[in-house]
């Protein structure tokens, strides 16, 4: 992603434009693997169609790995808001 | 690994779709139907997930349920004089009401795992025996760790009610400033002989605070893990209605007519936040004066745009 001036350690990782992600979405992209990282409870009241729940308090290894069946699917993961 | 930065918020001010589940799927719940080398934790999970659902009191009664039902057991057993499943004193234990105390008092001994030895179980009686010691043990176990967790949920609450108390604290003070900050440049608009850059800068720094608390408060409103108190919410919604429409008079202002873009994309991201504020639109039911500030807001807002 283009450098920013507010460079935090969160723009180590790529960006996912809203567009791409809703595109991929609605055509229910079976490589595209969305991660919830919210609460659980959050997760239950609302969250984006065939995400899978993977809250940050409980993210450990095993964890991940197994919301994540395949290794090389497109990862996105997506929290409450601009962070 | 790419971030959706935007997040659910960015999601829902977009308007589109979401869904819900009634039952969670986590991480846990996916593992178990992949059925992978990490069965083992898989079941653990499944074990205390259904001991958390429980209450106290309920798993108590299982734990009595159980001893009571295998107590009747050893003792209906009796009803055939062959089939006889518990041994006092080298007798079988009899049909009598002393018989039924007699097989109560094996099932407590048995369940509690004490096994004084007084009394014996026979034949399949001994199968069951195990059976429920086992089952009351863990059920014991379990009714001990809520005990000793108890203290520990609360402590948690706390901390979580006191941060949240913190946060609404924070929003309050920053609306005020906001609101003081707005009415400050809109007295400097008026005089012509300050700069126009440094309004501008200056009501970019306050409008960005703004929107971050706009932000909170929308957060707060549709993802309620707890819910503010009456008074204190409608104080934040009326200080936001005050600043919405403070801020919309200082638009109009000459001076701030054309807009950077740093600016619009603020005020462009207020308005997405401001139009699911409104009595009928938040997923909550609240106070009717409640829903009236909440129009109040999203019809200030409306001449952001």
């Amino acid at each position: 992603m283009a450098s920013t001036d507010t460079s935090t350690p969160s723009d180590t990782v790529p960006e996912i434009p809203r567009s791409e992600l809703r595109a991929r979405v609605e055509a229910r992209d079976p490589d595209l693997v969305l991660i919830d990282v919210l609460p659980p409870d959050s997760f239950a009241a609302a969250h984006i169609p065939t995400a899978r729940s993977v809250p940050y308090a409980t993210m450990t290894e095993s964890a991940v790995r197994a919301a994540l069946p395949d290794r090389h699917a497109d990862i996105a993961a997506y929290c409450g808001g601009f962070t | 690994m790419r971030d959706y930065r935007g997040g659910l918020e960015d999601w829902i001010a977009q308007g589109w779709p979401l869904e819900a589940t009634a039952e969670l799927r986590t991480a846990s719940a996916g593992a178990t139907s992949a059925s992978g080398p990490g069965a083992p934790h898989d079941w653990a999970d499944v074990f205390v997930d259904l001991i958390e659902r429980r209450t106290t009191g309920q798993l108590l009664q299982l734990w009595l349920g159980i001893i009571v039902a295998c107590g009747l057991v050893y003792w209906l057993a009796g009803i055939s004089p062959r089939r006889t499943m518990l041994i006092e004193f080298g007798q079988p234990v009899a049909m009598t009401f002393g018989g039924l105390l007699t097989s109560l008092y094996f099932s407590f001994v048995t369940a509690t795992s004490v096994g004084f030895g007084d009394v014996l179980p026979i034949g399949p009686a001994r199968a069951l025996a195990i059976a429920e010691a086992v089952a009351g043990l863990l059920i014991f176990g379990a009714i001990i760790s809520k005990f000793v967790s108890r203290r520990q949920e609360r402590l948690v609450e706390e901390t979580h009610r006191i941060a949240f108390e913190d946060r609404l604290d924070r929003v309050q003070t920053n609306l005020h400033l906001v609101l003081s900050d707005l009415q400050a440049i809109a007295t400097l608009c008026d005089e012509s002989r300050v700069p126009m850059a440094r309004i501008r800068t200056r009501l970019e720094s306050a409008v960005i605070v703004f929107s971050g608390e706009l932000r909170t408060i929308h957060d707060v409103l549709y993802r309620p893990q707890q819910t503010p108190e009456e008074p204190v919410l409608e104080g934040i919604l009326a200080m936001l209605a005050a600043a919405l429409q403070e801020l919309g008079d200082l638009l109009a202002c000459g001076a701030t007519a054309d807009r950077s873009v740093v600016l619009a994309s603020q005020l462009a991201g207020m308005r997405r936040l401001t139009d699911g504020i409104c009595g009928e639109c938040v997923p909550q039911a609240y106070a009717n004066h409640l829903h009236e500030w909440m129009d109040r807001v999203r019809a200030h807002a409306a001449r952001l745009a």
